[in-house]
């Protein structure tokens, strides 16, 4: 039975035919349509692969935002803050400012009711002498010699310190 | 009424057998030879060039019909692809993707661009030939060893042209002998490595031809029951027989030519990546 013999017309001519139609086939038909597949199959990762990224950057960016956000709340109260301590600190100062203006004033004014005390207690001893010389030329008499005068008037003087 | 029935009918097989077992020579030869005259080839128009014989028979004529359907129609449909495909370009589209998703890009990867066309080509050639079997006054070239041989000895040669552009001769050479083995195995192994690659390719003409040819051979053996019994009450059983085993036909026709199509594309696709 030649049924498992192979007929050399049949192989020839179906070798051929099927390399003719893979030709024709390959030009007319495979091309386009794989060239539509593969086109399509590129397009869609591309599409899926760029939403992807464009969630990651708009996550990203979301980050970005939030963090500036926050940065800008701390630079915010820091600025109060700061500016709370300067205020304080200033605060602080003049009042001291104003109080050794005082402590300042106040002294001098010590120092010039002292000054002036001082000069009134010479005055009024000078006044003293005079009167006490005035009130001795009319006891006396006017006939005091110099000498004699600057005696009494020393033992006077002396007298009335002693008795003050 | 049926009981009688089925008596005349058991009785009209028991004569039959008996008439066959006396007549065995004649009557056995007549339906023999008519079921070897529907399976088997005829030439049409002989031709000898050179002393070969390339004479038409019928199954290149079917070879032809079915080249001339699929390179008409193929080109036809995918002209009119569009970017919303309906009708007969998705129908061939669908087609297309689910071969490019279950063969193509699974065994082939990133070199299936390259033999996708090899691929598409076999399996819309050996579909077209195994469904035009199916068709009143067709043939099933499939069911011819020549046919299949030639299909096989195509992928056959595929395979080694695949291995040698990808990795050169010596590389090709080189790839039927894996490495790390003693020396002395080496001329056995790459023996018993071309045996194997020559089985696989002989096993994949031999399978088709066989589930082609079985499937016809059932039928017109089932066909032949009916001139066996030479009566009339027998025959509806039979065609219900070849009803069904047409209709497995049909789905044998599909399984063969996407098997033919996954095998082709398994082999090249060891050839471009030996495990090593």
């Amino acid at each position: 039975m030649d049924l498992l013999t192979p007929d050399s017309g049949t192989l020839f001519w179906t070798v051929l035919t099927f390399i003719l139609l893979l030709l024709i086939l390959k030009k007319f038909a495979w091309k386009p349509i794989l060239k539509t597949l593969y086109d399509r199959e590129s397009k869609i990762k591309t599409a899926l692969y760029q939403a992807e990224q464009d969630q990651k950057d708009a996550a990203k960016l979301l980050e970005e935002q939030k963090a500036l956000l926050e940065k800008a709340k701390k630079e915010s109260i820091q600025i109060i803050n700061d500016s709370k301590k300067s205020a304080d600190a200033s605060r602080k100062e003049l009042i001291e400012h104003a109080r050794t203006e005082a402590e300042r004033l106040l002294e001098r004014a010590k120092q010039e009711i002292d000054l002036s005390k001082d000069a009134a207690i010479q005055d009024v001893k000078q006044y003293a002498t005079d009167i006490a010389i005035l009130a001795a030329q009319k006891v006396v008499g006017e006939t005091l010699s110099k000498d004699q005068h600057l005696k009494l008037v020393d033992k006077y003087v002396k007298e009335f310190i002693q008795t003050q | 009424m049926a009981g009688s029935f089925q008596r005349d009918l058991l009785t009209s097989f028991l004569d039959r057998v008996q008439e066959h077992g006396e007549h065995a020579e004649q009557g056995g030869e007549n339906i023999s030879e008519f079921i070897m005259h529907h399976v088997q080839d005829h030439v049409i128009y002989p031709i000898h060039l050179f002393g070969v014989d390339l004479s038409i028979t019928k199954h290149v004529l079917m070879i032809w019909i079915a080249a001339a359907i699929l390179a008409i129609l193929l080109p036809l449909i995918i002209r009119s692809r569009a970017l919303a495909p309906k009708g007969p370009v998705n129908f061939i589209e669908w087609i297309i993707v689910f071969l490019k998703d279950a063969i193509i890009d699974p065994y082939l990867g990133e070199d299936g661009y390259k033999y996708a066309p090899y691929l598409l080509t076999a399996f819309f050639f050996v579909i077209t030939l195994n469904l035009l079997g199916l068709v009143p006054m067709g043939a099933t070239a499939t069911g011819n060893i020549s046919v299949t041989a030639a299909m096989a000895l195509l992928t056959l040669f595929l395979v080694q042209f695949s291995s040698i552009r990808k990795f050169g001769f010596r590389g090709y050479i080189k790839s039927f002998v894996p490495p790390g083995l003693p020396g002395f195995v080496v001329p056995i192994i790459f023996i018993v490595e071309i045996m194997g690659m020559i089985t696989k390719h002989f096993a994949l003409a031999m399978r088709l031809f066989a589930n082609m040819f079985a499937g016809h051979l059932v039928i017109f053996t089932l066909l032949g029951l009916i001139f066996l019994f030479k009566n009339i009450l027998i025959s509806p059983f039979p065609i219900f027989g070849i009803l069904f085993v047409s209709l497995l036909e049909i789905l044998i026709a599909l399984i063969q030519a996407y098997i033919f199509t996954i095998l082709s594309a398994v082999f090249i696709g060891a050839a471009l990546h030996p495990q090593h």
